[in-house]
């Protein structure tokens, strides 16, 4: 055998060995499944593909969880990990899903909303695969996911996205955004099918409610505060001065704006009946001036740069040595859904929500958000669901 | 399968014949060798529907 060929074969086997060490990583990550554990409330669980063509049988496809009471009332709809790089999304809704009873009303819970962005990560960030949360039975495990929808599900992405119906030019990136995406239609691209699904969930369960769960950077200015279009603005409204007043956090309110086309906080108003609010916490892992993009700052937000920016008064929000902490920005967003439901009720008695067996922002931050989760191996079995 | 992916796949398989044709005939240059099985990664990964 000529020294060429010898040399040929050793490269071959090198970069092999290279690629199946990193691409059985991103395989397991892919394909790893956290089982949630529904809680007391939950009444029925259906798929997102019930709802809307073209999902079935997808990756895309997502779990729909109704906690529906025997008194008739209002109904809300908690969207999660529209952003799967936004976990708090997903822990607070979890916390509802596996603890709320609804005594009237109707809570419907779509925690893994972007499937294929919660099984996808930004490499050439160094986005950490996995996050784990702390609880009294021991770590559970989540996947860490991207901001867009995996291209191994949509492909390929166009030169320029252009937003259906309003024809709106947007980035390329923005067609796996599932907050670009809405309203959606059955025949568009994989993402304009799942947020149509959602319309038409929301559509056809008559929502009145729809809060978009979000984090944002803290040198963004839309963080730490509720989006709201017109119609829901009245709540949004009173829901930050009540949470200011009672429960000493700022989360001010943001015009949703009518020129910016595909977001969920516009596009959901427009097409449907519902009221939508989209909730944002500050998020410092997602600042681009941080150091390294790893688990701890995920869950602690602390970082050393975005200190010295805070001093610098380049921040948006409070900032300080504790960071910004997983279970502050979980409790927020659960005060929040509970305020806006109460403040809904308030206007509309004969649509009455109410939630309990939930906690507010004191608690959260108190306990911890590991106490609100179940132990899944003492769960029995048909209450728990893999995704 | 939508017919313009049976082409895609048909144009995924000729590049890489081409690129291990080219790689098997390479005799010198390292770099173009190491180029040849980078660019194959995609390629094969595709082929194999590996996702
Ligand atoms: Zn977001």
């Amino acid at each position: 055998m000529s020294r060429i060929i010898a040399y040929k074969i050793l490269l071959v086997l090198f970069i092999g060995t290279i690629t199946l060490i990193g691409g059985l990583q991103l395989y397991h990550h892919r394909h790893f499944q956290t089982p949630i554990v529904a809680g007391p409330g939950v009444t029925e669980v259906k798929k997102l593909s019930d709802y809307g063509p073209g999902l079935d049988g997808t990756i895309t496809d997502t779990n729909v969880f109704f906690l529906k009471a025997e008194q008739e009332g209002g109904k809300m709809l908690i969207i999660a990990n529209t952003h799967s790089n936004e976990p708090a999304a997903l822990l607070s809704s979890l916390i509802f899903l596996e603890n709320a009873v609804v005594e009237k009303g109707t809570l419907i819970i779509i925690p893994q909303f972007n499937n294929s962005g919660g099984r996808n990560t930004r490499s050439g960030d160094g986005y950490p695969l996995y996050f784990e949360i702390k609880t009294h039975w021991g770590k559970k495990r989540f996947r860490m996911g991207n901001r867009v929808a995996s291209p191994l599900d949509q492909w390929p992405d166009p030169d320029v996205y252009v937003h259906y119906p309003d024809r709106q030019l947007l980035s390329y990136l923005d067609i796996r955004n599932t907050n670009r995406t809405w309203p959606g239609r059955p025949d568009g691209a994989l993402m304009e099918k799942l947020t149509y699904a959602a319309m038409e969930l929301i559509r056809k369960e008559n929502v009145d409610l729809v809060i978009d769960i979000h984090g944002a950077e803290t040198m963004f200015p839309v963080t730490n505060c509720i989006v709201a279009p017109e119609k829901s603005m009245r709540i949004a409204t009173m829901t930050s001065l009540t949470l200011k007043a009672m429960e000493g956090f700022d989360n001010h309110v943001e015009p949703s704006p009518s020129g910016f086309r595909g977001l969920s906080h516009r596009e959901i108003g427009d097409f449907s009946d519902a009221l939508p609010f989209l909730l944002e916490a500050p998020l410092p892992f997602l600042d681009q001036p941080t150091g390294p993009k790893t688990e701890d700052l995920l869950l602690n937000g602390k970082d050393p740069f975005l200190l010295k920016l805070s001093k610098k008064g380049k921040l948006f929000v409070p900032y300080d040595e504790n960071g910004w902490p997983m279970s502050k920005r979980v409790g927020q967003h659960c005060s929040a859904v509970l305020e806006i439901a109460k403040q809904f009720t308030r206007k509309n008695p004969e649509k009455a929500l109410l939630i309990s067996n939930t906690p507010r922002y004191k608690q959260v931050v108190k306990n911890g958000i590991g106490s609100y989760f179940k132990d899944p191996s003492k769960a029995k079995k048909e209450n728990i669901f893999h995704n | 399968m939508p017919f313009i992916m049976i082409i895609y796949y048909l144009i995924s398989a000729y590049l890489l014949a081409l690129l291990i044709w080219n790689f098997i005939r390479e005799e010198k240059s390292v770099d173009q060798m190491l180029q040849y099985i980078l660019i194959m990664i995609p390629l094969i990964l595709r082929l194999f529907r590996a996702k």
